[in-house]
């Protein structure tokens, strides 16, 4: 199979991103949904039986405007009450003053797993919008590819990640007696097997502030950190295209993720335009 | 060649064993005896594959779903899964226990920790679903 790599270069509004990425999603399930209706069970002969070519799955890589995002742990009160004020989960009362209209971030409530976190100007952000099933992976198995290629990309710039029972990645403390910090935030969303969101890893030290001033993820007390942080310097850019590498390569090791991973590999990754994806 | 067709399904249990269903996205649904009202949970492949369960998203009362629409989410370290319903209705309850114990998914994700009870619109709908046997071969 094929993989579309959509990399936005310019910083981009998180809706559209969102928009985007919710187009795809649909794409997918509605291909789901007429081959499952297929009375065509067991061993299809003839390639001819399927409708049409599954649509490719789809990795998006960008950098948004300072967002503050919620998983669906965390939902507001509720936002159809019409009052003019900003309905916020508890966890982001306290900054409230920064996310006033034209404040200093914005809000989007999302449905992806996880806690609070942050995105915005000194973050890669990627998000991988694919079916799960056709890639042979469990919605854990999942989870630790997109951690194991955030560590593999770490280690080209010698930087030690580690994955430990608190989601996410986190760079060791160097003083060993230090609490390791966390480099990138993990958080997806399934409905049908279709996966959507994805990471959000830190490349300067800009994304910082912000983190400061909310409990990320849920975790109080722990603290973030950069690839910049850790002595790396390098590009937005640069870290979009190795964690591309790297998840590929993630996913068609067989062993990913261990007991006899079943689904395809992915062959090619092209690079798409945002309006070929809009289009297709 | 085949399934002996028939002849497992003939004896008398069989209208109560039928009346546990399965979907290919890996909920279970089962009918009351009043034939009405149905719960409806995820099964022990989903709750396996996801992990450990740290939050479950739980339905309000009175919502309406058609089959398909998500009717509560089920969240394991970092992913949440939509949990589909697999028939129309109206959600009667979620199950309360799960806003306590979310793990219980775990351990008894075809029993206790059923997610939402709903009233089916039309207790036909529950034959276009897959039985246990069919549920099986699709995911082995």
């Amino acid at each position: 199979m094929r993989l579309a790599h959509l990399h936005l270069p310019s910083i981009t509004p998180f809706s559209r991103v969102s928009h985007l990425q919710e187009t795809l999603t649909t794409r997918l399930l509605a291909y789901k949904k007429l081959t499952s209706q297929l009375p065509s069970q067991s061993p299809s002969p003839t390639p001819r039986s399927t409708p049409s070519k599954p649509p490719d799955p789809t990795i998006i890589t960008f950098t948004p405007n300072p967002v503050y995002t919620t998983g669906r742990r965390d939902l507001p009160p509720s936002n159809t009450a019409s009052t003019k004020a900003l309905s916020l989960p508890p966890g982001l009362e306290p900054i409230r003053s920064l996310l006033v209209p034209d404040g200093y971030a914005e809000y989007h409530p999302t449905l992806r797993g996880g806690q609070t976190t942050y995105h915005g100007p000194g973050q890669m952000v990627a998000y991988t919008i694919l079916d799960l099933k056709r890639l042979g992976l469990t919605p854990r198995c999942h989870i630790r590819v997109l951690e194991n290629s955030v560590v593999d990309v770490l280690g080209r710039y010698r930087i030690p990640g580690a994955i430990t029972e608190d989601p996410g990645v986190w760079v060791p403390s160097s003083s060993k007696e230090g609490p390791s910090k966390k480099i990138t935030a993990v958080g997806v969303h399934l409905r049908r097997n279709i996966s959507s969101y994805g990471i959000g890893f830190n490349v300067t030290e800009e994304p910082m502030w912000y983190f400061r001033q909310i409990v990320a993820c849920g975790l109080e007390g722990r603290e973030a950190t950069s690839l910049e942080g850790q002595g790396a310097q390098t590009s937005v850019n640069d870290v979009a295209s190795q964690f591309v590498e790297a998840f590929t390569r993630r996913i068609n090791a067989d062993f990913a993720c261990g007991d006899g991973a079943s689904g395809e590999k992915i062959e090619e990754v092209y690079n798409v335009r945002e309006e070929d994806l809009l289009r297709a | 060649m085949g399934f002996p067709r028939g002849s497992i399904r003939s004896f008398s249990q069989s209208a109560f064993l039928q009346a546990k269903k399965y979907t290919e996205s890996h909920e279970w649904i089962e009918l009351a005896n009043n034939g009405k009202t149905a719960k409806v949970g995820i099964t022990e492949y989903a709750a396996q594959s996801l992990g450990d369960v740290v939050f479950v998203e739980l339905p309000e009362a009175g919502l309406e779903v058609s089959a398909g629409e998500p009717v509560g989410a089920v969240e394991s370290v970092k992913s949440a899964s939509d949990v589909l319903s697999p028939v129309s209705g109206t959600v009667v309850k979620g199950n309360t226990i799960l806003d306590d114990k979310a793990k219980a998914i775990n351990e008894n994700p075809e029993g206790d920790a059923w997610i939402a009870e709903i009233e089916v619109n039309d207790a036909t709908e529950l034959e276009g679903l897959l039985d246990a046997e069919a549920y099986k071969a699709q995911h082995e």
